[in-house]
């Protein structure tokens, strides 16, 4: 255990004192830290002022309840899902998740492999622990509130069965991990039998509640049926005491007995799953292997914040080898070849939000048109268009600085910085255009009250706003390339918003004053801010430009 | 002396080594070559006890992997392929830790000073994991495996990315390790490198292996004239082990 404990205690050391000496690592671990004091300074005056159980008594006892029922309920079949989850996974995936130098350099080592999952386990206990505390005082604090109750002292009970709870589900989860992985063909039966249990439990759930919903119709009332079955009750019964207990303030503020004889019965079963666990003879380096390297690629990725990082990480997984769906014809030629890349890429790369940028507006639009009664609003919802193109626009930011990652192929191009900037801008436009369009044509289709001159007004409008703000954000992106880089990330974003809420405005003030003030039909008012929006696009591609002409590509 | 007899792994259903069988003796060089996915680093796991053989014998001196792991473990010593050392240690760090993992801290700080000093270590002795370079990881890695005094050396790839001197200082190391009669096995896709450092070579394809010997018996194998080298070698022998795999099936 030395070895481990001078590993654990050499890291966190470290870990501060590089925080401490980079100014780019301390300027957002104070931000953080500074937000995480205020809320919790907030969440002790909030303890301290807030009336103890009993205190007041309760004003409409009857609604919490009814919220407590409600909530128990939606708490229990919450966890019983994701319990199954957990132990589905179990068997086709690894759970234990070591990091690669432990893989690389402690698991060849001569230290016990009881050892190292006994410091695992535990370095895992405190930070679960940590989150289940941190989110009941973040969220729990400020809901009691509310209720006029206190976090404090029953809102340790909760922490205390759901820390238990979760030590039980991954003591298990770990454990038939072990062993299906060395034992699969022994134990096979045995595994079927346990996913054919889970699949009925959670089925029977559903079935009651939908038939419940079907025939009354109360989504109350159903969700209380579907936590109420009995085979889920019976299967999931740790998670039914678990949510009766996360409960407890509330409970204790409608003056009911809280159930410490099931707080034991957790805490007994979390201790003798960790030992099951300890008392494995099975090699359990083997297990984490796969899911190890897998977890260490998607965490560098999502560290990085880079899409496209984990949209190839997600493809690599499901193995995918060739591509599918439609066939993209090449077009072009110099810049014209890179715009084809650029849109053929982004194709595989997102299909799916292009399914959404095909199946969502039409949704979205009969939504608004059965909610909205207002003809007037109604007419006016091709304005919407406008925003739509704003949060569209910086979503491009973090495709152009994955295609940054390959600075040094497009800088060897014989093609022109100004040209592999406006590749950049117009393959993110044509997107946008894309949803814009759909989102246009569903609103013509569905909603006849928007069947006027502004949203054809609008769609164009919108279109050439997205291009100057599309090229807005590429200049951040060029100034701040590294994705890996924290402070680099945070600077983008900042100044990525900033840059695209000042193309906002010129369309604002042109909209204001031709089409509120002096009353323009909507054709007259967007010619302008075409024209605008185009000079401030064609401005930004020149700027960044200039950057990508004297951008360093080792620099990334 | 390593001994490895009758290795079979499965990883579930995939066979990935199909009853290997080999020794490497006291003071001897031995090279596992073999294509990508051959199952090289897959034996290697299994001698370092990371993951589990489904069937066979390991023995490191004469002590049984599957009886005395830990015992077996603290006679070998393994340089991954690319490694990934724990960033937020320092070079000195590093070492040290790997030294108490082993229980040989005994004459630490000299054992440190003089790998630090061999792979250009010793000026970034104080310096955080992460800030080194890709080949200067890779020299890290080696300097660990050389920390305690191992009986054998398993190492996997051990001279990509890493620069002249340091391939020069870890081919000595070898060359110590063999003097003091230890065993040393190299993974490796460098075949020339093999060939001038190994005394023998084990040439595995699809988890067996379908050559072994000196690189004059792997002539003999291969039906080739002494003149021909180890790339001759090998492309022919798993080339012919192809068409005779493709033959059986049809």
């Amino acid at each position: 255990m030395k070895p481990l404990l001078y590993l654990e205690y050499r890291q966190t050391i470290n870990s501060i004192k590089n925080t401490l000496r980079s100014p780019k690592r301390l300027i957002p671990a104070l931000f953080v830290a500074a937000f995480a004091f205020a809320w919790i300074m907030q969440t002790v005056l909030l303890l301290a002022n807030a009336p103890r159980p009993g205190q007041f008594g309760w004003k409409t006892l009857g609604a919490t309840v009814h919220i407590e029922s409600l909530v128990h309920s939606g708490a229990f079949l919450l966890l019983s899902f994701g319990t199954a989850v957990f132990i589905f996974q179990a068997f086709s995936t690894g759970s234990l998740i070591f990091s690669i130098p432990h893989i690389d350099f402690l698991f060849p080592t001569p230290i016990s492999r009881r050892s190292v999952l006994l410091m695992k386990l535990l370095r895992d206990y405190v930070k679960y622990t940590l989150w289940i505390a941190g989110a009941a005082i973040f969220i729990g604090a400020p809901v009691m509130q509310t209720l006029g109750g206190s976090l404090y002292p029953y809102g340790l009970v909760s922490i205390a069965a759901l820390v238990a709870y979760l030590l039980f589900v991954i003591n298990v989860t770990h454990t038939l991990n072990i062993i299906f992985t060395f034992s699969f063909e022994r134990f096979k039966q045995l595994g079927i039998a346990i996913k054919i249990l889970l699949i009925l439990a959670i089925a029977s759930s559903v079935v009651v509640g939908t038939w419940h919903f079907a025939s009354t119709g109360s989504a109350d009332f159903s969700l209380r049926d579907a936590a109420d079955s009995p085979v889920i009750k019976t299967v999931f019964a740790p998670a039914d005491w678990c949510s009766s207990l996360i409960l407890s303030p509330v409970t204790a503020l409608n003056a009911q007995k809280i159930r410490f004889d099931k707080l034991l019965l957790l805490w007994v079963l979390a201790f003798v799953s960790f030992m099951a666990l300890l008392s494995r003879k099975e090699n359990i380096y083997e297990p984490s292997l796969g899911v190890s390297v897998k977890v260490a690629r998607m965490k560098q990725a999502m560290r990085s914040g880079d899409a496209t990082a984990l949209r190839v990480q997600t493809l690599q997984e499901k193995g995918a080898r060739r591509a599918k769906l439609l066939f993209f014809p090449q077009f072009g030629q110099g810049a014209t070849a890179l715009l084809w890349k650029n849109l053929l890429v982004r194709y595989r790369m997102s299909w799916g939000q292009l399914l959404l940028i095909a199946f969502l507006p039409p949704a979205l639009v009969i939504a608004i048109q059965r909610l909205v009664v207002w003809e007037e609003l109604l007419q006016n919802l091709p304005f919407i268009l406008v925003y739509m193109a704003f949060l569209l626009s910086i979503t491009v930011q973090p495709q152009v600085r994955a295609e940054l990652k390959h600075a040094n192929i497009l800088k060897a191009m014989p093609i022109s910085a100004w040209n592999v900037v406006f590749v950049q801008v117009m393959s993110g436009t044509i997107y946008l255009a894309l949803g814009t369009a759909a989102f246009a044509g569903s609103m013509w289709l569905f909603v006849p009250a928007t069947r006027t001159s502004l949203l054809l007004a609008c769609t164009i409008g919108s279109i050439f706003l997205g291009f100057a703000c599309i090229s807005a954000t590429v200049i951040p992106a060029l100034l701040y390339p590294d994705t890996r880089d924290q402070a680099q990330n945070v600077f983008c974003n900042l100044l990525g918003v900033s840059l695209v809420a000042v193309a906002l405005v010129p369309t604002v003030v042109l909209g204001v004053i031709l089409g509120i003030l002096l009353r323009f039909s909507a054709i007259v008012v967007v010619i302008p801010v075409c024209v605008i929006n185009a000079i401030l696009g064609f401005a930004g591609i020149g700027v960044s430009g200039a950057i990508f002409r004297r951008f360093d590509p080792s620099g990334d | 002396m390593l001994k490895v007899d009758g290795l079979v792994k499965y990883y579930r259903k995939t066979l990935a080594v199909d009853g290997i069988s080999f020794t490497v003796n006291d003071g001897e060089i031995v090279g596992l070559v073999g294509p990508n996915g051959a199952g090289k680093t897959t034996v290697l796991r299994c001698v370092t006890g990371i993951v589990q053989m489904t069937q066979g014998r390991i023995e490191v001196d004469g002590v049984d992997l599957e009886i005395n792991e830990e015992a077996v473990k603290r006679l070998i010593a393994f340089v991954p392929e690319v490694p990934s050392p724990y960033e937020m240690l320092t070079v000195y760090e590093h070492l040290r830790f790997i030294a108490m993992a082993y229980k040989t801290l005994g004459n630490f700080d000299e054992r440190a000073y003089e790998l630090m000093q061999r792979f250009d270590l010793y000026d970034r002795r104080n310096d955080f994991v992460l800030s080194l370079s890709k080949g200067m990881k890779q020299k890290l890695a080696i300097a660990c495996a050389f920390v305690h005094d191992a009986r054998a050396i398993l190492l996997d790839e051990p001279l990509i990315g890493i620069d002249p001197k340091g391939a020069k200082e870890l081919k000595n190391m070898i060359l110590d390790t063999k003097q003091r009669k230890g065993s040393v096995l190299i993974s490796t896709h460098m075949l020339d490198t093999a060939e001038h450092l190994c005394d023998r070579i084990i040439i595995i394809q699809k988890g067996t292996i379908i050559a072994e010997g000196t690189l004059e018996e792997l002539h003999q194998s291969a039906k080739m004239g002494r003149d021909a080298s180890l790339e001759d070698v090998f492309l022919s022998l798993t080339e012919e082990s192809k068409v005779i795999e493709a033959t059986s099936v049809s």
